[in-house]
């Protein structure tokens, strides 16, 4: 009876555990307690790359409603297709250097715990991602060519496997 | 069988199938208790999920405007809505008019000619030359400007065949739609992992926000409040594929009607093998209540005829050696002496016959003689040959077929008495010509002997009573042969029975076990 309780309550615990540490965004930043002078580090940062990343978003919307123009009105455009599909996969692939580039900046700061805590953290992120809307294919797109412009994938991360395991992009 | 004997069982199938049915019932509405239970759990743990979700891309859109500390993939995820908005956007600009399904409710829209003359205007839209004039000087197809620090609305151009159409979303309207992006893209993607059939969310004002409204088919729906931070008063309506539930359902419930359907088979099919049964079994009783009557009667007609035989034959001994005494010593007149003998053998033949009627009656009341293993066939062969001259008299053939390997337990001579009274009866019932065939066979433990005649038959009437002492058709009968023979037969533990009619000659099959006591 007592063990019949006693496993009844372990396993409980087991499952209760990964459920409460599935902490959010705000309890990460709070538990990760960065010091006045870390902040400052971390803002200063963030400050550097937000504005490129602002700048690449903007290009990139605007690149992406272009190319939705041409295929709208001008699919026999092909090199037009190509040039901007292939300026977008430069803007992504910019995006996702940026992210690694400010990841490593930032976790420089870090100390190891910090750095332990931030790691698991963009980990719980890429197991479950905040996808950006599903966009509905233009009404006249080719079926096959050129593939899709539209950023339909998250920012997802693959398994920890190397010391720089988070991309930022994955095509 | 009788009305109350057959309302007992009917009575108990009746309580049987009434709690069978009763508790079949309890199990189904458990069942779909049980099966609502799991899917509203299942329902409201995914309701829980998908609330979790949205409350989470909103914290990140939330989030994000404030500029966090750190930034994730996410926040970076979360930023692209505006792209997703403006796509959305790009794709209703360029519909043909009228065809406006789920649009963006718009209330800033520009659209001029192509060369910049006002067609239709929305709302204070406000387009500076300069941007026609990109369209109307330049190569440009297109002009966006996303929100920024310093301006925060959207503004967006698009160039098509025979207009330009110019719109902008004010930074409230902007904000809304990014709330709704968010709860579209949880809603869309979360719905789809998690096997969500569909998904309503519905404002403060219940109206519908998000989805279709409508209620698929075979579905399992929860409506609860939203219970959000930033969706104060919405709520949400899911529905889950309810399939197997109603599957397991049907199944239980087929199930169950099949399961009384074979019960109630089985119960009509019990009452009537019962019925049959106990009906068989009255016949069966009803018969030997008869048959024992008969024989009790019988015994005790044969107690008193042995009491009788036995004072009768002292006088009929005494009578018969006072006539001898009188033939031997006494002369009559010489004119009266052949009358005088002839008178007195009159009186002795008659004395033998009584004598002979007694011995019958004596012999057939011996049941505890001891039994002999004898030849079945023997026997039948000596009383055939015994009425040979008396049948051949009459123009009838006895033929002899009975098989002479059966051997059988028996009294001989009373068994010999038996067939000599059946014979006789039958030799006598024809009359003159005609034939009797005697065979036997075994059957089992039992040894059958069939006497078979051609005689006139029986009456259906007369069947039952032949058996019975001083039951007789004939003139000159007395009516003992055959309820001797019956005594008999039944003391040896057999039967006889008779099968004859009117018209068709006469059967007698005579049933004796192999073995006594068998």
């Amino acid at each position: 009876m007592v063990r019949s309780f006693l496993m009844s309550c372990a396993l409980l615990v087991s499952l209760a555990v990964p459920l409460l540490a599935q902490e959010s965004y705000r309890e990460f930043e709070r538990d990760l307690n960065l010091s006045d002078a870390q902040r400052a580090q971390v803002e200063g940062i963030k400050r550097k790359y937000m504005g490129e990343w602002r700048m690449l978003r903007m290009e990139s919307a605007r690149k992406r409603f272009e190319l939705r123009q041409i295929l709208r009105f001008q699919p026999d455009q092909w090199e037009r297709v190509e040039r901007a599909q292939r300026e977008l996969d430069q803007i992504e692939a910019e995006k996702l250097r940026l992210f690694r580039q400010y990841r490593d900046e930032v976790s420089a700061v870090f100390n190891e715990e910090q750095r332990g805590r931030f790691n698991r953290f963009l980990g719980r992120e890429n197991r479950r991602p905040v996808y950006p809307p599903r966009y509905a294919p233009p009404p006249n797109a080719p079926p096959s060519y050129p593939p899709s412009p539209y950023p339909a994938r998250p920012y997802a991360a693959p398994p920890e496997t190397n010391p720089r395991p988070y991309r930022f992009y994955e095509r | 069988m009788s009305d109350r004997k057959i309302l007992f069982p009917l009575l108990l199938f009746a309580i049987f199938f009434l709690l069978i049915a009763i508790t079949g019932f309890f199990q189904i509405a458990i069942t779909k208790n049980n099966i609502e239970g799991l899917l509203r759990g299942e329902a409201e743990a995914l309701f829980d999920s998908l609330a979790r979700e949205i409350e989470v891309n909103m914290e990140y859109l939330t989030l994000v405007e404030k500029t966090p500390s750190i930034i994730t993939p996410n926040f970076l995820n979360v930023s692209t809505y505006d792209e997703a908005i403006v796509d959305d956007l790009y794709g209703q600009l360029t519909k043909p008019p009228g065809s406006d399904q789920n649009d963006i409710p718009l209330n800033n829209v520009l659209i001029t000619d192509r060369k910049g003359s006002e067609l239709e205007r929305k709302g204070l839209i406000n387009v500076d030359k300069a941007r026609i004039d990109l369209f109307l000087k330049g190569d440009r197809q297109t002009v966006m400007r996303l929100p920024s620090a310093s301006d925060e609305s959207l503004f967006l151009g698009v160039k098509l065949p025979d207009r330009l159409v110019f719109l902008s979303l004010s930074p409230v309207e902007l904000e809304d739609l990014r709330k709704m992006y968010v709860v579209k893209s949880a809603v869309e993607n979360e719905g789809k992992r998690l096997g969500i059939t569909a998904i309503d969310v519905y404002d403060a004002s219940n109206k519908l926000y998000l989805g279709s409204g409508k209620r698929p088919k075979d579905v399992f729906g929860i409506r609860k409040p939203l219970s959000s931070r930033y969706f104060p008063d919405y709520s949400m309506e899911i529905f889950v594929p309810n399939r197997l539930a109603v599957d397991t359902f049907r199944r239980t419930s087929e199930n169950f009607v099949m399961l009384l359907f074979f019960l109630l088979l089985s119960i009509a099919g019990s009452i009537y093998v019962i019925f049959r049964l106990e009906r068989k079994h009255a016949d069966r009783l009803t018969e030997m209540e008869k048959d024992m009557a008969r024989q009790e009667r019988l015994v005790s007609l044969g107690r008193l005829a042995s009491g009788m035989a036995h004072e009768i034959k002292n006088p009929l001994n005494a009578m018969g050696i006072s006539i001898q005494r009188l033939k031997r010593e006494f002369f009559p007149e010489d004119a009266k002496v052949d009358e005088y003998h002839r008178f007195l053998d009159i009186v002795k033949g008659e004395l033998l016959r009584v004598n002979r009627i007694v011995e019958e009656f004596l012999l057939s009341t011996k049941s505890g003689m001891a039994m002999e293993k004898e030849s079945l066939h023997a026997i039948i062969e000596d009383v055939a040959f015994m009425l040979h001259e008396k049948a051949e008299s009459a123009g009838i053939h006895i033929v002899d077929e009975s098989d002479g390997a059966i051997f059988i337990d028996c009294q001989k001579e009373r068994l010999k008495q038996v067939f000599y009274n059946l014979l006789v009866n039958s030799i006598e019932a024809m009359g003159r010509d005609g034939s009797i065939v005697i065979s036997s066979q075994l059957d089992g433990a039992h040894a059958k002997v069939l006497i078979r005649d051609t005689g006139p038959g029986i009456e259906k009437t007369d069947l039952p009573k032949i058996f019975e002492y001083y039951y007789t058709t004939k003139d000159k009968g007395m009516g003992l042969g055959l309820p001797i023979s019956y005594m008999i037969v039944k003391d040896h533990g057999g039967d006889i029975q008779v099968l004859s009619e009117k018209g068709k000659g006469s059967t007698f099959v005579i049933t004796l076990p192999i073995r006594k006591g068998a």
